[in-house]
């Protein structure tokens, strides 16, 4: 046996789904995520807002895209740690509810988005394209949390979920002992 | 635009319900993965991964379709 599987045996949860070392971070996701964007949202709402298209300098941000492409890769590499081949054949159908569920859901939001965005670019009412509204709230992250703290950490946090979830390197048995 | 009409418009609030609409829908994944890990369920990110390894070709195509979303919003010029 090597480190690498002793480390994930004692620590990463073995033969069970749960990992107690994953409870801390997900319970600080569920308190702090509720607050954080209810500070971001009340100050887009409530502060002096400049004319974002006036900052023509704030955009385009590479560098977003960089931290985009890191997170990316930690995420599908984060995948190193659980062993698919174990998990196979005690799943059950609990949780797999809930994941079609959010299928449905998401595919539910999708469709409300492109609804959206056919009245934003017809400018119904006023209405802008997406695109507008998320180029500005990066310009306004820029202007008030240089260097844009939390337009990194949301695109961070979309990428590693996108790499976790969509293209995840787990080693397979015939893996083991080599690093990824 | 000038800033008067700037302010008038629907910047504001759009801005605002999409900063919400991104920390509600992560905020309800935590909720997800914290129930999973206390009831020993199989994660959410699990099924995923496990639909993403059946699936590559549609994991090609979303993945092209988020990294030119990604590109989009933020590797362009504001207008």
């Amino acid at each position: 046996m090597t480190a690498r599987e002793k480390l994930r045996g004692k620590y990463f949860g073995g033969n069970r789904w749960r990992n107690w070392g994953r409870l801390p971070p997900f319970a600080l996701a569920v308190i702090g995520l509720p607050y954080l964007g209810w500070r971001l949202f009340a100050g887009l709402m409530g502060e002096e807002l400049p004319n974002c298209l006036t900052d023509q300098h704030m955009l385009p941000a590479p560098e977003f895209v960089a931290v985009g492409l890191l997170c990316f890769v930690g995420g599908r590499y984060l995948g190193v740690f659980r062993f698919l081949d174990e998990w196979r054949g005690h799943q059950g159908n609990n949780s797999a509810i809930w994941a079609v569920g959010l299928f449905a859901f998401f595919s539910l939001v999708l469709t409300l988005t492109f609804v959206f965005e056919a009245y934003g670019l017809a400018q119904v009412q006023g209405l802008e394209p997406i695109t507008s509204y998320v180029r500005c709230a990066v310009v306004y992250d820029k202007l008030r949390n240089a260097p844009g703290i939390w337009t990194g950490v949301v695109v961070g946090a979309i990428c590693f979920l996108v790499g976790h979830w969509l293209l995840a390197w787990h080693p397979t048995r015939s893996h083991r002992g080599h690093s990824p | 635009m000038n800033d008067t009409a700037f302010l008038t418009s629907t910047f504001r609030p759009g801005m605002a319900g999409f900063v919400l609409a991104i920390f509600l829908a992560l905020w309800l994944l935590a909720c997800m993965e914290l129930i999973c890990e206390v009831m020993d369920w199989p994660s959410i990110g699990y099924r995923v991964q496990g639909w993403s390894r059946d699936n590559p070709p549609y994991v090609a195509t979303l993945l092209v379709v988020l990294g030119a979303l990604l590109a989009h919003f933020l590797w362009n010029p504001i207008t």
